[in-house]
């Protein structure tokens, strides 16, 4: 499979022009040079041409996931941990105990502890503060984290589009100013595959290859009766495309039977064949793939753990640990791990306190998100919060920081500034990445 | 008011009296707390707590029946006890508000009943009183539901009754029995709507009645004439819709009247004003221009002027290449366009811009001169084109350049690189060219397009569908040689035309309503204030000072335009939308500093947010782009306020409007919205009626004589001269849009054929008709219409059950128009807040460059084609449900009824494509369809009983945090995407045949052209 051919060339070519231009002529108007230097960026660059994100919807509780703390009783609302801690394959970091796949791991991750923001009272801010990696302004529609690696990457093989989105469409995980292009494709359930891609199920190829000879006939007619402007072509030539498209490659990547059945099994319910399915995405030349978890029906409210929300929490944990060591393992095994940051996000943290009726609220003044594989030095946690992970002690990651470290983890910039209209944005917004893990 | 009643007497049996803000506690401490909730509301702030487990307060209470001590706020006529929404409030300028709650609802009617038992059925939302001569008969107590979300699903089997309607989400029932006695009586319903700041709605309101051994309940008061099952309680409702559109019509006309003579004083004033300006006169043109009115002299003469230009020119390239030069303009300038421009035009790939002589020569990037006169050598344009490198050659992509064009662009620099661009202004015109002329430069205009293809055109750029089946029949049958100006009008009075601009302003005026509690940007609905606006053919000035106003109700009216939550000024997002609207001044630079490109400084923007303000503003600090991010910058940005620099109210545009209106027509010349609105649509504006004018021309042609549209400083005008003409015809005729619509949509140059070469000189000059692609609306409304399907969609709300306050949550209603979608956006990424049939629909219209959110304005949508696009229609749920021949599908019965095949298959091209189907088209549909054609029905006896459709509990916010309410919308959307089983009436084979064939007309590319 050719990767990174498109961008490495163009790469080249960028660089052969300056040496060019340096050699041949060194005429640059004083008054240009000024203005069209760019200071080289002083970040460290990564290894990874994919990203997956698995997201929690709803805001997962840190305390009770990847930074446990002293455990807490909901009845009689003593904050703390909800679940005990357990080792794991690094020395001097717990889980908790719902996470004894992930634990074994532990080697290959990196729990970044402190990450922390200001927006906590608004799901949808907050989302949007983690997918876009910034706070809202009133004029600018920010691009999501997706969109960016999209329109910086674009996709790594023909016939792929660069950015696939498993779970439900939104504005925060779309394109912003950086338009149509860089947007998803999205599939909500891995059984149907994606929207608008599959014909329905009582269409079988004898109808499909009628429908496209009357189609067919009808396209030809069209353009004979002297239709052949622009548009006309234009729209006749997306037609061709989507035809092929629909009994492409492309489209038996969705096919997860291809896969051994023990396989499957490994990576558990939906949200596992969701991960499986976005290593195969991955694997074809997807850069960037979201897979939701919001399988609420497991405990109503998702991760979104007011009141009854709690019980069942351990469900949602273990599911998400069964599918994403499975994933791990399953990248490792087909050497994509180094080439692939896995990233689990979420909105916010929970605070160690409880509800009335045993729930939790929301906390983002600390809350963990993970790293995973992509040529990142792993088996650490970054930063350190309190004894009940209400406040950071030591090395904060601010949201900026966060996605300057999956930016550079990318190979993408994060100084880089993309353009809204005349108005220059930067990718990142002013973050420094977390340069432990790029040493060395 | 009483006026207002539509139709008494028998028919409407029914009294109903409404009584608004009926609170019972009124605390003058409380009372100042709204006000100040109000204040900072209006301002779009949405500080209100947004955790979504917040408590609900103590419910609001209501003034008790019996001791009402005023006369009621409103009173109308039912047809019977069945009430499926509140009449439509509006005020004295006819701009649509909200009823004050907490309102008491009071329905009473004389009636008599037949001697014997009767059971008596009461559904209500809110609790509720039945009433016999004053006497309680029952009352009904609402649904205890908290506000969190956390409340269990219900279960279906409590809903449910055969006989009777399903239950609407949150309803309550009660059924009493009643001995009648055969005498008439006195019955009363009484209940609260719009407590606690919820929705003024009433859900499914309705008493019922079943008589001494009848098993259906009819309505109360109807005579046994409407059964109150599903199928009953829908036609009910769509008879009481269509009365209740008259009587809202009636009512904001009527309430409006005062206003309506203002305005009349106002365009008495423009006549006069204008009365006074130089006339335009249009341009005589020669006898190669075919005219039909004024608008296509100014056209002609363009178009004149060009050919002689292009006359001109090419005697000129004659002479140079006599002589051994090359030629710019011909074969220098097109190897640049095709090759270079792509990239280094506005893009400045690696800085590089090669569209002038002057950029060309400074170079780029890569710090070379791309361009060294007279030494192509030395010119790094000639190494890269030249070169065999694949890492540098350019262009990198698609075909490399010829040995012909390196040759003439290195002789080209040899000879000194001449840059010779032609002269925009018109040239002083001593004679009109011929036909001959004309065709020769490629500059005839086309002729007009054919009948069907005309009546397609103006039906979709009027009511924004394709004709139907009657509207073709009739323009076929009309012999009259004024037939399309008589379609024309015909189209003009349609309703539909409301529907077709709404969307427009949606995008331009960044209409951005959530279903889901506000965040950022978001806007009031203001889309049912422009429908209503153009239903009344609202003139535009007065149009855009409602707007400015801000009027009515912020969820309804005007109002809403003046919200814009989680922004720091949002009336500077405003004053940004409206200088890009409708006065061209872009400002979206303004916002935060002085702008780098445009002569607008930031302390503009903000005079005209304090106008709208009606204060000074105060600059927010993060509304300043902090001094230490533009260190470094290239220093274009500048800026010259402070955070919390105080900016006055006051008109900053001077050049454009330099004094508003005479004393004598400002009301309240003190108040600096009016102020603001009279300096924008007063007729001494010389930008407002223009911008308007170049709007609608934008629309109709696919570009303004201004692009981009709402950016007019550094903008060349391609007809001056037709702008302005049109521009007086606004203003002079009472700034009626209809007007000018109705002059550019008779035209010969609306009406030509399509251009189909690519020639972007003869597109600018309109010598054919551009085709433009449907809008997504266009598609999404004109598929239904093709098929006969009504949109298929659950109402546009979270809060069904109507627990949560308004300014949590909206409801969009049901859609029947694509306009009338919103942003499903599901940031909670939770199961139970999707809405799976909308969702179908919101796929398609985001295909085609809908956008279901609008942050900011959108003066040009995303027209690029994507493969999403056909994909969609081949494949998507929404073709799917258009195509498949259901037991319920109007095409079914189409297909079942007797005819030739050859009747049914031109039929269907008509419905689909607007035209019969031509000689080889027709063969090749009668050929599908004919086999299997004549016993294509399934006989009666034969026939499978039907399935009925699975029911579902409702899911709403209250209950969407429980487990089942999650399951149940992942089994909806599985239901919506299995789709309608297909008809038990038809025979397979012949049935997927005709899907098939229908299936292709939808799909091809033909259907979503506007032709």
């Amino acid at each position: 499979m050719k990767k990174n051919d498109l961008s490495t060339r163009a790469m080249g070519r960028r660089q052969f022009l300056a040496a060019v231009g340096a050699g041949t002529a060194g005429m640059i108007l004083g008054s240009r040079s000024a203005w069209a230097a760019k200071p080289a960026t002083p970040f460290p660059m990564g290894k990874a041409d994919h990203c997956i994100m698995l997201w929690l919807g709803g805001g997962a509780c840190h305390v009770d996931t990847w930074d446990p703390k002293r455990k807490g009783n909901a009845k009689t609302r003593e904050p703390g941990s909800y679940y005990d801690a357990i080792p794991t394959a690094v020395e001097g970091i717990q889980v908790c105990e719902h996470l004894p796949r992930s634990a074994a791991i532990m080697d290959r991750l990196t729990i970044v502890r402190t990450v922390n923001h200001g927006t906590i009272d608004e799901h949808g801010a907050a989302v949007n503060r983690m997918h876009t990696g910034r706070a809202t302004s009133g004029t600018v529609i920010y691009p999501s984290i997706g969109s960016i690696v999209a329109h910086e990457r674009g996709p790594g093989d023909e016939g792929v589009p660069p950015y696939v989105l498993i779970g439900y469409p939104n504005l925060t995980r779309g394109p912003g100013f950086l338009g149509a292009r860089a947007g998803y494709l999205y599939l909500t359930d891995t059984e149907a595959g994606p929207r608008g891609l599959m014909p329905p199920p009582d269409v079988d190829a004898s109808r499909m290859n009628r429908r496209r000879a009357l189609l067919n006939g009808l396209r030809k007619n069209y353009i004979a009766r002297g239709n052949r402007d622009e548009a006309v072509k234009n729209y006749d030539i997306g037609i061709e495309a989507s035809m092929k498209l629909a009994g492409s490659s492309f489209m038996s990547i969705f096919d997860l039977d291809e896969e051994k059945a023990a396989l499957r099994e490994s990576y558990g319910g939906e949200f596992g064949q969701r991960c499986l399915l976005a290593r195969r995405l991955v694997q074809s030349g997807v850069r960037f793939v979201e897979v939701s978890h919001n399988l609420n029906f497991i405990n109503g409210t998702g991760w979104d753990t007011h009141k009854s929300g709690q019980l069942k929490q351990h469900g949602l944990i273990q599911e998400l640990d069964n599918a994403f060591a499975a994933l791990i393992l399953d990248l490792e095994r087909h050497n994509l791990l180094d080439r692939t940051l896995v990233v689990i996000g979420t909105e916010f943290g929970r605070p160690p306190e409880f509800d009335n009726e045993g729930g939790r609220g929301h906390h983002a003044k600390a809350f963990s998100v993970v790293l995973a594989g992509g040529g990142l030095n792993h088996g650490r946690a970054v930063g350190e919060t309190d004894e009940l992970g209400k406040r950071i002690v030591h090395t904060p990651v601010s949201v900026p920081d966060l996605f300057a470290t999956i930016f550079c983890t990318m190979k993408i910039d994060p100084a880089k500034e993309l353009y809204d209209g005349d108005r220059p944005i930067p990718v990142s917004d002013g973050g420094v990445p977390v340069t432990q893990l790029f040493a060395g | 008011m009483l006026a207002a009643d539509a139709g008494s007497g028998a028919l409407f049996s029914v009294r109903v009296e409404l009584f608004e803000d009926m609170s019972a506690k009124k605390d003058p401490a409380d009372e100042k707390k709204g006000e100040e909730t109000k204040a900072s509301d209006a301002a779009g702030a949405n500080q209100e707590s947004n955790n979504d487990d917040a408590v609900e307060t103590v419910e609001e209470q209501v003034v008790v029946a019996g001791s009402i001590e005023k006369d009621p706020d409103k009173v109308y006529r039912a047809r019977a006890f069945g009430f499926h929404r509140l009449p439509f409030k509006y005020d004295e300028t006819g701009v649509r508000e909200l009823h004050k709650g907490p309102m008491l609802f009071r329905a009473t009617a004389t009636l008599t009943l037949d001697k014997g038992e009767h059971r008596i059925l009461i559904r209500t939302r809110d609790d509720a009183k039945f009433m016999m001569d004053g006497d309680l008969l029952a009352t009904a107590t609402a649904l205890k539901i908290t506000a969190d979300g956390h409340n269990p699903v219900r279960d279906i089997a409590e809903q449910a009754s055969p006989m009777i309607k399903d239950f609407a989400p949150g309803n309550v029932e009660k059924i009493i029995s009643l001995i009648a006695d055969g005498r008439p009586h006195t019955f009363t319903l009484e209940t609260t709507v719009g407590r606690s700041g919820r929705r003024p709605e009433l859900g499914t309101l309705a008493v019922a009645i079943a008589g001494p051994g009848e098993d259906a309940f009819t309505l109360l008061g109807s005579d046994k004439n409407c059964v109150f099952s599903n199928d009953g309680w829908a036609d009910y409702v769509n008879a009481e819709e269509a009365r209740y559109a008259v009587m809202d019509a009636q009512v904001r006309r009527g309430r409006s009247l005062q206003e309506t003579r203002y305005w009349q004083k106002r365009h008495a004033y423009a006549k006069q004003w204008l009365g006074e300006q130089d006339a335009i006169t249009p341009p005589l043109v020669g006898n190669a221009i075919p005219v039909r009115n004024a608008v296509d002299r100014f056209i002609g003469r363009r178009i004149e002027d060009a050919a002689l230009r292009r006359i001109d020119r090419e005697a000129a390239e004659r002479a140079a290449r006599s002589q051994g030069l090359v030629v710019f303009d011909a074969e220098i300038q097109p190897i640049l366009a095709s090759n270079c421009l792509k990239c280094h035009g506005d893009k400045e790939k690696g800085d590089l811009r090669l569209d002038s002589r002057e950029r060309a020569i400074l170079g780029g990037d890569s710090a070379g001169p791309v361009l060294v006169a007279g030494h192509p050598e030395k010119s790094l344009l000639i190494k890269l084109v030249t070169s065999d490198d694949p890492d540098i050659y350019m262009p990198p992509k698609g075909r490399r350049l010829s040995k012909r064009e390196t040759d003439l662009l290195s002789r080209w620099i040899e000879q000194g690189a001449r840059w010779e661009v032609a002269d925009p202004d018109p040239i002083a015109a001593s004679r009109h060219p011929t036909a001959a002329e004309l065709t020769v430069t490629e500059l005839l205009p086309l002729t007009v397009t054919d009948d069907l293809a005309f009546l397609r055109r103006v039906t979709l750029d009027t009511v924004g569908v394709i004709p139907g089946l009657t509207e073709i029949a009739a323009f076929q049958a009309d012999g009259a040689t004024n037939k399309r100006s008589k379609v024309i009008d015909r189209l003009l009075r349609d309703p539909r035309w409301a529907d077709h601009w709404v969307p427009f302003w949606q995008d331009v005026l960044a209409e951005n309503p959530n279903i889901v509690k506000p965040n950022l940007n978001n806007t009031g609905a203001f889309r049912w204030w422009i429908h209503e606006s153009f239903l009344d053919n609202k003139p535009m000035d007065r149009f855009v000072t409602d707007l400015i106003q801000m009027r009515g109700d912020r969820y309804v009216g005007p109002a809403g335009f003046g919200m814009a939550t989680q922004n720091d000024a949002p009336m500077a997002a405003k004053a940004h939308i409206l200088g890009g609207a409708f006065l061209g001044v872009q400002m979206k630079c303004a916002r935060c500093h002085d702008a780098p490109f445009h002569s607008v400084k930031q302390e503009d923007l903000f005079n005209i947010a304090a106008m709208l303000e009606r204060k000074p503003i105060n600059i927010p600090a993060s509304s300043i782009v902090p001094a230490d991010k533009l260190a470094g910058r290239r220093a274009l940005v500048t800026v010259s306020l402070k955070p919390g620099d105080s900016i006055a109210p006051v008109w900053p545009f001077h050049q454009i409007s330099e004094s508003p209106l005479p004393e004598s027509l400002m009301r309240n010349g003190d108040d600096p919205r009016e102020m603001l609105a009279a300096h924008m649509t007063s007729p001494a504006n010389a930008r407002f009626a223009k911008v308007i004018v170049n709007w609608v021309w934008k629309r109709y042609f696919g570009r303004g004589f201004v692009e981009p549209a709402n950016d007019w400083e550094n903008a060349d005008i391609t007809h001056p001269e037709l702008l302005a003409f049109l521009a007086q015809e606004l203003v002079g005729h009472d700034y009626d849009i209809k007007h000018v619509c109705r002059l550019i949509l008779n035209s010969h140059t609306y009406q030509r054929a399509v251009l189909q070469k690519t020639d972007a000189q003869a597109a600018a000059l309109f010598v054919g008709h551009r085709r433009r692609r449907m809008t997504a609306e266009q598609i999404v409304d004109s598929l239904h219409l093709a098929t006969d399907r009504q949109i298929d969609c659950e109402e546009l709300n979270m809060d069904h059950d109507g627990r949560r306050p308004i300014k949590q949550f909206i409801n969009l209603g049901t859609p029947q128009r694509a306009w009338e979608f919103t942003s499903l956006s599901n940031e909670r990424d939770r199961p139970s807040l999707t809405l799976p049939h909308a969702q179908v629909y919101v796929d398609v219209l985001e295909a085609y460059g809908w956008n279901g959110s609008r942050q900011n304005p959108i003066h040009q949508r995303d027209h690029e084609t994507n493969v999403l696009q056909p994909a969609t229609l081949a494949n998507g749920i929404m073709s799917q449900r258009l195509t498949r021949l259901s037991d319920d599908h109007p095409l079914t019965g189409l297909a079942m009824e007797t005819r030739e095949v050859g009747e049914l298959v031109e039929i269907l091209f008509l419905k689909t494509l607007g035209r019969p189907p031509d000689e080889r088209e027709r063969e090749t549909y009668i050929a599908l369809l004919c086999e299997g054609y004549d016993d294509r029905v399934i006989p009666e006896s034969e026939r499978s009983s039907p399935q009925r459709p699975r029911r579902y509990p409702y899911v709403s916010w209250s209950n969407h945090l429980s487990s089942e309410a999650n399951e149940i919308k992942d089994a909806i959307a599985r239901d919506i995407e299995a789709g309608a089983p297909p008809t038990r009436y038809l025979k397979t084979e012949w049935r997927k045949n005709m899907e098939d064939g229908l299936w292709a007309l939808i799909n091809s590319p033909e259907m979503v052209f506007v032709p």
